[in-house]
């Protein structure tokens, strides 16, 4: 099964429940991993010397240099020079792909199924927060932020789009030289999973119904060895009114919520949010309009 | 009970025992820096140790087989940092002026936990919004034993009402008089005097420094301002 098609089957379940919500699909992900040496590793870099705290830095963050090396030569080897310029120099992606090497696949799968388990308790833990707004009377709305469905594969070759087949032959005929020896060096070629967003600013849905259609997605999907995950990173809080309130009240909700609850939010970020043909205003810590209360992420997935 | 009716069972105890002590209460609009990871890690031990039942869904703070080894905030005494405040002001107060330090300090003030049993929701766990800090109206004595009658009171009533609390003290910021730095050692040597004098695990936390060009961050020895707090874990080497 293509990603195409679960990207179908979702929409049709999406249409059926009346969800007022829009799928986007993730593209292709490449993970560039690297394993750090192991103690013995660095000792015999070391060539059995005392190793002061800056070269052990430099030798544990080599591995991590060396991949990020790796992932800068397939990028220009599948998207060209000018892509890879427009990534390193103006943190521009030109296509649908995400790229990262900053993680193991291991560390990204077991975020995922830590953030899968938060996810379980969004419509309670939404409840909860709503009831400590209501309780310090604050000019605040609560809405859902970065919703995704990530589709693991129990074969990943068996579940790939177009795109991501011709990232693999690119991989496969690159010069095999361009991988430094003394580490190990691997690329993984995965789909990025389904963004679920309203064309509004702000997801405001009955979130039990989005778990039933990953239920749904997750019943028709399984015979062909697929597994649905859905990950729910936080909230979006939005001031009500024009008000100048101290953010430091959305911090202390945050705190509040993840003591409750023992899933970990934190303001990330603070802005004045987008008005249409109009240049924000100048942010500060009074006059925000929405602060975004995310979970540990689970990125490059989300 | 709700943490605000545990914070007013404090003003009542105190004002039953006719103690010169307000409670000021510590709104999160107050612009502070004295937001802390290690508080609420403290808290999240805490609350792991309360849920000894598994009832709650709790994050036990760091990796389970390692932390058995450290000691832990004891859970099962709600005031005992609300009586080491008492301690620690005037040996704090004491030791800058022994030592000649130019030093001054703001006191961060306390948040407070609670769990009460007969809450059969999922998230039975609340927490004062803000917290206080302890004012004494006047400069009178107290006495060690006048506090045991507030704690003793204070714990009476909380058992009667099926409710666990707990007060964490979030340390204190230090500072130099006048716009000059102030030197770690001199916050390292107070900390270290706290915890050898008094027996309270005492740690500098965080601190702010003005970043030097050229200057390596790891050999600095000034900074701007310093927070002194109760560390979260200590290995139990007191003990052994």
């Amino acid at each position: 099964m293509k990603p195409i098609e679960v990207n179908e089957i979702l929409i049709s379940i999406i249409q059926e429940l009346a969800l007022p919500v829009d799928v986007v699909d993730g593209g292709t992900l490449l993970i560039v991993e690297s394993t750090k040496p192991t103690e013995k590793q660095l000792k015999q870099l070391a060539d059995g010397t005392e190793l002061t705290a800056k070269q052990h830095s430099q030798l544990v963050r080599g591995p991590e240099l060396k991949a990020k090396q790796y992932k800068e030569t397939i990028l220009k080897h599948w998207q060209g020079e000018a892509a890879l310029d427009a990534y390193l120099n103006k943190n521009l992606i030109t296509g649908n792909w995400t790229i990262t090497h900053r993680s193991t696949l291991a560390e990204i799968h077991n975020k995922i199924e830590k953030l899968t388990i938060a996810t379980h308790r969004v419509v309670e833990v939404k409840e909860v927060f709503q009831s400590l707004i209501t309780e310090q009377e604050l000019p605040f709305e609560v809405y859902h932020a970065g919703i995704k469905v990530i589709i693991l594969p129990d074969d990943p070759s068996n579940y790939q789009t177009d795109d991501m087949k011709e990232l693999e032959t690119v991989i496969e005929e690159m010069p095999q030289d361009s991988i430094p020896e003394e580490f190990e060096i691997k690329a993984y070629i995965r789909h990025g999973g389904f963004r679920l967003y309203q064309e509004e600013s702000y997801i405001d849905v009955d979130f039990s119904l989005v778990q039933q259609a990953a239920q749904r997605l997750q019943s028709e999907i399984e015979k062909h060895g697929l597994q649905v995950r859905l990950l729910h990173q936080g909230f979006e809080l939005v001031k009500d009114r024009e008000i100048e309130v101290h953010i430091s009240e959305a911090e202390e909700l945050a705190f509040r919520l993840t003591v409750m609850t023992g899933i970990n939010y934190r303001v990330l970020s603070y802005g004045m949010g987008e008005i249409e043909g109009k240049k924000p205003e100048w942010t500060n810590e009074m006059n925000w309009k929405e602060a975004s209360l995310l979970n540990d992420r689970a990125y490059p997935y989300a | 009970m709700t943490p605000q009716e545990v914070k007013e069972l404090l003003i009542t105890v105190i004002a039953e025992q006719k103690l010169p002590i307000n409670i000021v209460d510590f709104l999160p609009n107050v612009k502070s820096d004295g937001k802390d990871l290690t508080t609420e890690t403290r808290i999240k031990d805490v609350i792991h140790q309360w849920n000894s039942d598994g009832k709650i869904h709790t994050q036990p703070p760091g990796e389970g087989s390692i932390m058995k080894f450290y000691t832990k905030t004891d859970a099962n005494t709600p005031l005992d940092e609300f009586l080491d405040y008492f301690k620690i002001v005037p040996f704090l107060e004491s030791v800058i002026i022994d030592n000649e330090m130019a030093i001054k300090y703001t006191d961060y003030g306390f948040r407070l936990v609670t769990l009460h049993e007969g809450d059969t929701s999922r998230y039975p766990i609340k927490i004062l919004h803000g917290g206080f800090r302890i004012e004494k109206t006047t400069e009178e004595e107290i006495s060690t034993s006048q506090l045991e009658g507030i704690t003793d009171r204070f714990e009476m009533v909380l058992k009667e009402k099926q409710t666990k609390a707990k007060l964490l003290h979030r340390g204190f910021k230090l500072e130099n008089e006048s716009e000059k730095t102030l030197p770690l050692a001199h916050v390292k040597q107070i900390t270290k005097l706290i915890d050898e004098t008094l027996n309270i695990n005492y740690v500098m936390d965080t601190y702010n420094f003005t970043a030097v060009s050229g200057k390596d961050v790891l050999n600095i020895t000034e900074c701007n301002s310093a927070n002194i707090r109760i560390s979260c874990w200590r290995y139990k080497h007191r003990h052994w």
